[in-house]
């Protein structure tokens, strides 16, 4: 368990943020830790399912940012999956 | 407290100027840069029984607040570090020819049209001086391109263009289309830039044979979104700086900057539409960030875009990994690495455990903002409520 500070944006807002998150984080995970500094503060939540590009690939929900090979420090993407719901809005951020 | 760093520059000037003329000119340049030190700080010594942040006209630079890193990072970059030659023509003929001179000559009659005589009186008196210290840089540049030193002049006008838009859209950007009542709004940033700042540089550029910086296409496509970027930024973080930001997103102000600036509903009414709903739901905690914008490692302002999405630029120097906002910066880094690479950005800060606790509190503490310090919005958040004026009509 290692925390990695990330550079990381959620796709339509304006900035890049400083987001910690855990070497064992899923990509779920992930995405959920950047959506809390987003979505219901600047853009409004959707029901659709977050996915994390990184290294120009849409990494699976179920990989970790260790198994991932993510480094301190690296750009990461959060979006929103146009084709894909999320399930009971779990995606919906903070 | 620039124009204390500035008196520094001036004195280098004053002392290596490499013709009399040169250095006497300097001489009353180190003058005036004392003087407006002097007359800034006692104008808002005046006003600190009205308001005590106004302290902060001499502590800012004292502090670790972002935008006082930033500036520092500038000022330093363009004053206490720098030579002669290179100072005379990055801050006279680019700051203050380029930038600051004609802003002034604005910010002056703006402030007398609106009866803040003292404020004027103030910017006049500063502008004057101003106009004519700037010809140090014109003569200097000259005598490069005469000496076949056209390539360095060039990138001495490209570094520090960049680095003055980037401020100049932070602050000036920020003060015209959001800060100034929409009464009092003649211009738009925009159209400032384009007729005054952009024109007139053009011009001296091509009289004097020289070309628009290479990233010139860039610089235009941002003045259309940079300062709004940067403005919702400041605000979000205003608990961050000693003002109070005026959101300047009424219902009539987001007309007005749709019709200034097309489109500019699209790209950022929806952060302040989702702001907006928070406010009037009472939910004040998701209008403040919980963690750090990511900040630039050349001009350590925000990293904005407007094409989110876009990975920042990466480049490892000395087995450190160094993140810029844009092409230019980069450029710029790239130019000479050395001198920028020991520079610790708040954001590197905050990883070496310089900020501690390392939480929200613990950021305001380190940039030196108490409570009562701490900025909120100018209005407290009325805009929020009003309708717009077309909305109201036909209710009506």
């Amino acid at each position: 368990m290692a925390t990695v500070p990330l550079q990381a944006a959620f796709r339509g807002d304006f900035v890049t943020l400083l987001v910690l998150v855990d070497d064992q984080d899923t990509m779920d995970v992930v995405a959920q830790k950047v959506a809390h500094h987003v979505i219901n503060r600047r853009l409004p939540p959707e029901s659709l399912r977050m996915r994390v590009r990184y290294n120009q690939q849409v990494l699976s929900p179920d990989q970790t940012v260790a198994q991932a090979g993510i480094l301190p420090m690296s750009f990461v993407e959060v979006f929103y999956d146009a084709g894909v719901r999320s399930r009971a809005g779990m995606d919906r951020g903070s | 407290m620039p124009e204390y760093l500035a008196t520094l520059g001036e004195a280098r000037m004053g002392r290596f100027g490499r013709a009399a003329a040169w250095r006497n000119m300097a001489l009353f340049g180190t003058l005036d840069e004392i003087r407006h030190g002097q007359i800034q700080l006692s104008f808002s010594h005046a006003l600190l029984n009205k308001e005590p942040r106004f302290d902060w006209a001499h502590k800012a630079f004292h502090t670790n607040q972002w935008g006082a890193i930033a500036l520092r990072h500038f000022f330093d970059d363009m004053l206490t570090a720098n030579d002669a030659v290179s100072m005379a023509i990055q801050l006279t003929f680019v700051i203050e020819t380029g930038f600051t001179n004609l802003q002034f000559l604005g910010l002056a009659a703006d402030a007398m049209e609106t009866g803040d005589v003292e404020f004027s009186t103030l910017i006049s008196s500063i502008q004057t001086d101003e106009a004519r210290h700037a010809q140090q840089g014109e003569p200097t540049l000259r005598l490069l391109l005469e000496h076949g030193n056209k390539a360095e002049a060039q990138r001495l006008i490209d570094v520090m263009f960049w680095r003055g838009w980037r401020v100049f859209a932070l602050l000036t950007g920020a003060a015209m289309d959001y800060y100034t009542p929409l009464p009092h709004r003649r211009l738009s940033f925009k159209e400032f830039m384009l007729e005054w700042i952009i024109k007139q540089f053009n011009d001296q550029l091509r009289d004097l044979g020289l070309e628009r910086p290479w990233y010139w296409e860039l610089f235009l496509q941002e003045l259309d979104w940079l300062h709004h970027a940067l403005h919702l930024g400041t605000w979000f973080k205003r608990r961050t700086v000693w003002w109070n930001p005026d959101a300047g997103v009424s219902a009539a102000e987001r007309e007005w900057l749709e019709a200034k600036y097309p489109g500019w509903h699209e790209r950022f009414g929806v952060f302040w539409q989702t702001i907006a709903e928070n406010v009037r739901n009472g939910d004040v905690a998701h209008t403040h960030p919980e963690t750090l914008f990511v900040v630039c490692n050349l001009c350590q302002i925000p990293m904005c875009s407007p094409t989110i999405g876009v990975p920042p630029q990466l480049v490892i120097y000395n087995r450190r990994v160094y993140t810029f906002c844009s092409d230019p910066c980069r450029w710029i880094f790239e130019q000479n690495p050395a001198r920028y690479a020991g520079h610790l950005s708040i954001i590197d800060r905050f990883l070496a455990g310089d900020i501690q606790p390392a939480n929200v509190a613990g950021v305001l503490a380190y940039m030196g903002l108490s409570p009562a310090e701490q900025g909120s919005d100018a209005m407290n958040c009325a805009w929020a409520y009003e309708q717009a004026p077309s909305a109201a009509a036909s209710a009506a």
